[in-house]
Formats: structure tokens, C-alpha cells, sequence
């Protein structure tokens, strides 16, 4: 019954892989797109808005994943609404990547000087002009570093998902160590995949940071 | 933790699925055509990857067994021991064969068949140990798999013994191999193939704790399936199927007064 780890299996592994990136790509998109407004909701100069922004950070960011997982896969269910296991792992981190980049990011924003908002102002600029033409632009390099290292975060975290039966990488490892027993052979596989990804990541992160240089 | 987590999802969604829509009873599955039925993939030989990384085992072969007696395709998905019990109780699968033991407490959330298969599962140590049962263990550690039989049985028979859980056999078994703990609790089955693997570190039995007998388990309010699911495990039981079966997957046949439900 116990068998050899085997060239077969790093094929497996390399497979699972794909899981564990294509679900890193697809929370980080949605979750992108969302953090992007509501990081201008946290600043905007209305309160209610920024309330609002911040009820939506601190309600995501004080739950668990693990939670949140189990309310989108089994809670649904309850009522009769199937949901696959790929559609929950995605919306919860999408939902998970919207709330911390939402925090990157408003940080990043803020980070930019006051100056640069009042003279941008002067030369007749309205909110949303001054947003999209001076202080974004700036944001997104000071926000290159932080946002990269989230996101090896995420490309990591994303193992949860395998408590409803995603098969992602850490679960296609835990699945070949009950055949074979050798856990050495898995894990330091699965630990040299994890590595490769999160290394591109962050030399990618590197050479972007290079060729973006508005504020210089 | 995760388990932990996972047993507190459960539960409360449990106590949700009261009000749930009728569930898929025996009609509704010969209606749709298809049986939905949870097998394991990480444990090994109830459900495991084969050489090819195809899911093979006896939990596996008694799924397709079940389908074939109702006539039905046989849809086939991996659960895990931490959600296993809310995959059936939220409606996602008819069926679940996946080497679960019945206990008085899983009992209330889901129903469990007349059991379909069993395994020996005891306490196992080197082959010289001075141990003889669980009596004279002093201060020695076990490792064992996490909310398995194996661990509530070791849990009860020793309630002073420092126990360290892990989340599988496999991790339980490099646990001892690697030194982290002394003995080690599990299948008799994974045993005997470890020490057939690797027989300078051979194991031996110091207590076999008990034969555990494995059902299949049916969400609540399904009389007609756990009716049939009983009727399909004691006509297999007598044609002596399901003792081939375990004999095949397991390493030895069901014994001759195999108990029933």
C-alpha cells in the first residue's frame, strides 16, 4: 500500500501548483479592484464613507479565513444555494486580499505629501483629478513593496482554502504524504515549489519598483 | 486549531440545517441519477493516490459498489475528517464512505449504516520495547492522529498519558520514525506496513485496543437511504463481498460475527 515518492508525484505537485496561482491571480484582481475603492472611501473627505470603509476593513480583517471559508462554502448551502469550492475560495480571498490591500494602500495614499494635494489644487484640479493625476501615481510606488510582500502572504495563505476540499498545493502535498510516507521527499518539494513562486514574485517586485520613478 | 475551527462551523451550521429544504432522499437520488458519495484521499487504504495519483482504496470500491447496487452514476468527492460531517449536513453529498468510525456524539449530527468494514487499530512501539500494555506506560510519549478512533479509544484507556495529536496518520507515523514520540497509536494495517517498508525500525503491537468497525454515513432525516444502505451492507456482508474486499484493501477478512446496527 505505501509507496515511493516518485517523479510522478512532483508532476502532481507541479499541477496543484496552478491552483494555488491561478487562486493567488484571481483574489488578487477582484480583491484588487475592490481595495482600490475602498481605500479612497477610507480618505475621501465625507465621514460616513470613511466609516463605512472602516467597518468593512475591521469586520474582514477580525475574522478568520478559516470562517469565512466555511460561511461561503457550507453557510450557502444551508439555504440551498450550492456554492463550488473554487467560487467560495475565490470570493473569500477576494474579500480577505480586499481588506489588507484596502490598509496597504490608503497608508500609501496618505504617505503622499499634504503639499502635493494643495498644489495640485491650486492649478485647478478637482478631487478626482488630483486622486488619478498627482497622488496615485506617487502612491503606487511607495506601495510596490508592501503590496508584493502581501501578496506572498496570500500565495501562502492560500492553503486554506484546502479545508473544503480545494486541492491547492499544500493539500496535493498532504494527500501524497498519506501515500507514501515520506514526508521529506513531499515537503521539500512542496516547500521548493512555494519558494519559486514567492521568489518570482518579489525579484518581479523588484525590477517594477526600478521602472517606476514618477516622483524622481 | 483547525479542527477545532472546523468542529464549531459545524456545529453551528448544523444547528442551521434544521431548517433546511427536504433533503435528498432515497427517491431523489434514483431521480437524479447520480449518487454523491465523500471519500477520503488521505487515508491510506480506506482512500489514498495510487502510483498513477488516482484515487484508489476500500472506501473507494465500496462507493462504487453502492452505485452500482442503486443503478445510479456515481459522483465521487474528496472530504477530510475535519469536514466530512458538514459536507452531509449542509446537502452536498448523499453518502459518505469514508472510513468513520460511530461515536454517541457524531451520531447526533448525522445517522450512521450497519458497518461495512473494520480495522484493528492499537499501540505500537519498537520491537524491543519493555512495554507490555498500557498499564506500566510511565512517562513515555504516543503520537496519534487527531479525532480518529484510535485517538478517543487511546484517550479513554489513558487519560494521564502524554498524547501528542497530529493531523494524520502519515504525520503521526514521522513523528515516531523521527523520534518526536516514543509509541505510536494507529490502523494495524499502516503498522504492519511500515515495519514492511522498513524493518530495522519494525513495529510491534503492545496493546491492540480494539477491531473498529467503519459505517457509512447518512445526513439526517433520510429513513429510505439508511434503510437501503442497510439492507446494501448486510446482503454484502453475507455474499462475503465486503469481507473479499477488506481482505484485499486491508491485509485480512472480516471476522466471522461481524457486528451489525
Amino acid at each position: 500500500m505505501i509507496r515511493e515518492f516518485g517523479f510522478d508525484d512532483v508532476l502532481f505537485l507541479l499541477l496543484a501548483a496552478r491552483w494555488t496561482i491561478l487562486l493567488t491571480l484571481a483574489a488578487m484582481a477582484i480583491g484588487g479592484a475592490v481595495a482600490l475603492v475602498v481605500a479612497i472611501l477610507r480618505i475621501v473627505p465625507f465621514r460616513p464613507a470613511n466609516w463605512l470603509a472602516i467597518g468593512y476593513i475591521n469586520l474582514v480583517q477580525g475574522t478568520p479565513i478559516l470562517g469565512q471559508l466555511f460561511i461561503f462554502f457550507f453557510g450557502f448551502s444551508v439555504f440551498g444555494w450550492n456554492v463550488g469550492a473554487w467560487t467560495a475560495a475565490v470570493t473569500t480571498f477576494s474579500i480577505y486580499a480586499s481588506a489588507y490591500l484596502a490598509e496597504i494602500w490608503r497608508g500609501g495614499l496618505q504617505s503622499v505629501p499634504k503639499t502635493q494635494w494643495e498644489s495640485s489644487a491650486a492649478l485647478g484640479l478637482n478631487y478626482l483629478q488630483r486622486l488619478r493625476y498627482v497622488i496615485i501615481p506617487q502612491a503606487v510606488r511607495i506601495n510596490i513593496p508592501p503590496t508584493v510582500g502581501f501578496l506572498v502572504q496570500l500565495v501562502k495563505n492560500t492553503s486554506l482554502a484546502s479545508v473544503i476540499g480545494f486541492v491547492e498545493l499544500s493539500r496535493a502535498g498532504q494527500m501524497l504524504n498519506n501515500a507514501t510516507f515520506a514526508p521529506m521527499a513531499v515537503y521539500l518539494t512542496v516547500a521548493a515549489i512555494y519558494f519559486v513562486i514567492c521568489f518570482s514574485l518579489s525579484r518581479a517586485s523588484q525590477r517594477l519598483e526600478g521602472r517606476i520613478h514618477v516622483a524622481r | 486549531m483547525m479542527k477545532h475551527l472546523s468542529t464549531i462551523a459545524c456545529a453551528a451550521l448544523v444547528s442551521l440545517a434544521v431548517t433546511a429544504p427536504a433533503k435528498a432522499d432515497l427517491q431523489d437520488i434514483l431521480d437524479a441519477g447520480t449518487v454523491r458519495i465523500g471519500v477520503p484521499a488521505d487515508v491510506p487504504p480506506f482512500g489514498f493516490l495510487d502510483g498513477s495519483n488516482q484515487q484508489v482504496g476500500l472506501d473507494i470500491e465500496v462507493a462504487k459498489l453502492i452505485a452500482e447496487a442503486l443503478g445510479v452514476d456515481l459522483e465521487l468527492t474528496t472530504v477530510t475528517s475535519a469536514n466530512r460531517i458538514s459536507y452531509l449536513a449542509t446537502n452536498r453529498i448523499d453518502l459518505t464512505v469514508a472510513a468513520m468510525g460511530a461515536t454517541p456524539e457524531r451520531a447526533l449530527q448525522i445517522d450512521f449504516s450497519s458497518p461495512y468494514s473494520a480495522l484493528s487499530i492499537g499501540l505500537f512501539g519498537p520491537e524491543d520495547s519493555e512495554l507490555s500494555s498500557l498499564a506500566d506506560l510511565g512517562d513515555q510519549t504516543i503520537g496519534v492522529a487527531r479525532g480518529t478512533t484510535q485517538d478517543i479509544e487511546l484517550t479513554e484507556r489513558a487519560p494521564d498519558a502524554n498524547i501528542q495529536r497530529y493531523d494524520d496518520d502519515a504525520t503521526a507515523a514521522s513523528a515516531y520514525l523521527s523520534g518526536q514520540v516514543e509509541l505510536l497509536a494507529t490502523a494495524n494495517i499502516i503498522a504492519n506496513d511500515l515495519s514492511k517498508r522498513d524493518p530495522d525500525n519494525a513495529l510491534a503491537p503492545i496493546e491492540i485496543f480494539r477491531y473498529s468497525p467503519t459505517h457509512v454515513g447518512v445526513p439526517k432525516g433520510n429513513p429510505d437511504l439508511l434503510r437501503w444502505v442497510d439492507t446494501f451492507v448486510f446482503y454484502n456482508l453475507n455474499n462475503g463481498r465486503l469481507s473479499e474486499m477488506t481482505e484485499e484493501w486491508l491485509g485480512q477478512p472480516l471476522p466471522e460475527r461481524f457486528p451489525s446496527m
